[in-house]
């Protein structure tokens, strides 16, 4: 270390007589110090792969290894690095990489989250495990198909609510709360159903009252 | 896409407090009903019904010679789902209301019901 301050002050001698010169040479010194400590931090990653593409392929997990140290810190930006440096073929769906498109959605650790908004566990010891959506149609590797859903936006409140009425669409939700525990992005959609019920409960009182 | 070829993962959601009350409340219910044993209507009717007296019951039940402890088991096997489907109970009408429905919430109730199921139900098996 002594010598590399030798040779950069050789160098650059007439820089040296500046103050920033003498920062920078000291910037070197501790740059060169810190150098070969840090030891790679390899976290374990076991994915769910499947290509349709592929003739008699079956699904599987893939494990893959990722150094945290030179990893971002979302599970998303592990994904972009096994796919860039270790296995192009995996596949998986990513947009705004900002938690505000949905794309990644997909199930960690037993979890539905959205993969550029959860963070890598950093406990070295446990294996990350990364799925598809479940109970969603899977086309390849970690993409879900997603079915086309009827738009509402076009009905008046009073028959949107009349839709509902039958045993099945509202009154399936039994106030489990997963959706609100699993929301990535913070939203409650169990006390909005909940608040639904209770329009339920008014809107046709109203109803009968103007018949 | 037509022609695209897919298939389906099962992948368990990770157990947490909520979901494990949830299908308790589901599971005591279905318990206390009498679909799989003589539940609370039964007994009601029995009790409605039946020509002895409290106090005949009683000693007809302690002349069986049951252990003491499967008088205790049974004591607290009647009254932890009761205590349990009571509070919870409880619980899900406070959320029919549209009230206690925040994640921090639902945990804090959660674990008030388990508790006082837990002190009711040994206070009963005391008796």
């Amino acid at each position: 270390m002594a010598a590399l301050c030798v040779c950069s002050a050789r160098q650059g001698a007439a820089a040296l007589r500046s103050s920033s010169g003498l920062l920078a040479l000291r910037y070197v010194q501790t740059a060169a110090a810190a150098a070969p400590a840090v030891q790679p931090r390899i976290k374990k990653f076991q994915i769910y792969r499947w290509d349709p593409d592929t003739p008699g392929d079956k699904p599987r997990m893939q494990t893959y290894e990722v150094d945290l140290n030179a990893c971002g810190p979302m599970v998303l930006d592990a994904l972009i690095k096994i796919k860039n440096e270790m296995d192009s073929t995996l596949t998986f769906r990513r947009s705004c990489r900002e938690g505000i498109c949905g794309s990644c959605a997909m199930n960690i650790n037993g979890g539905n989250t959205l993969a550029c908004l959860n963070k890598i566990d950093t406990n070295i010891s446990k294996v990350s495990k990364i799925y598809p959506l479940p109970h969603m149609y899977v086309v390849k590797d970690l993409v879900p198909a997603y079915r086309w859903m009827i738009d509402s936006r076009d009905d008046y409140t009073e028959e949107r609510l009349s839709k509902l009425q039958d045993p099945f669409s509202l009154y399936r939700c039994h106030t489990i709360m997963n959706c609100t525990r699993t929301c990535p992005k913070g939203l409650n959609p169990g006390k909005a159903i909940a608040e639904i019920k209770k329009m339920m409960a008014t809107y046709k009182e109203k109803k009968a009252a103007t018949a | 896409m037509p022609g695209t070829r897919v298939t389906m993962v099962t992948v368990s959601c990770r157990w947490s407090v909520p979901m494990a009350m949830s299908i308790t409340h589901r599971g005591t219910g279905v318990a206390l009903s009498g679909v799989f044993s003589p539940g609370i209507s039964v007994f009601a009717v029995a009790a409605l019904v039946l020509p002895g007296s409290f106090p005949h019951y009683l000693d007809l039940i302690h002349s069986l010679s049951f252990g003491p402890a499967l008088i205790t088991l049974s004591k607290f096997a009647l009254s932890f789902p009761v205590a349990y489907h009571t509070f919870n109970g409880i619980r899900h009408l406070v959320w029919d209301a549209g009230k206690g429905l925040k994640i921090p919430e639902v945990y804090g109730s959660g674990y008030t019901v388990i508790a006082l199921t837990l002190l009711t139900s040994l206070a009963l098996t005391a008796l």
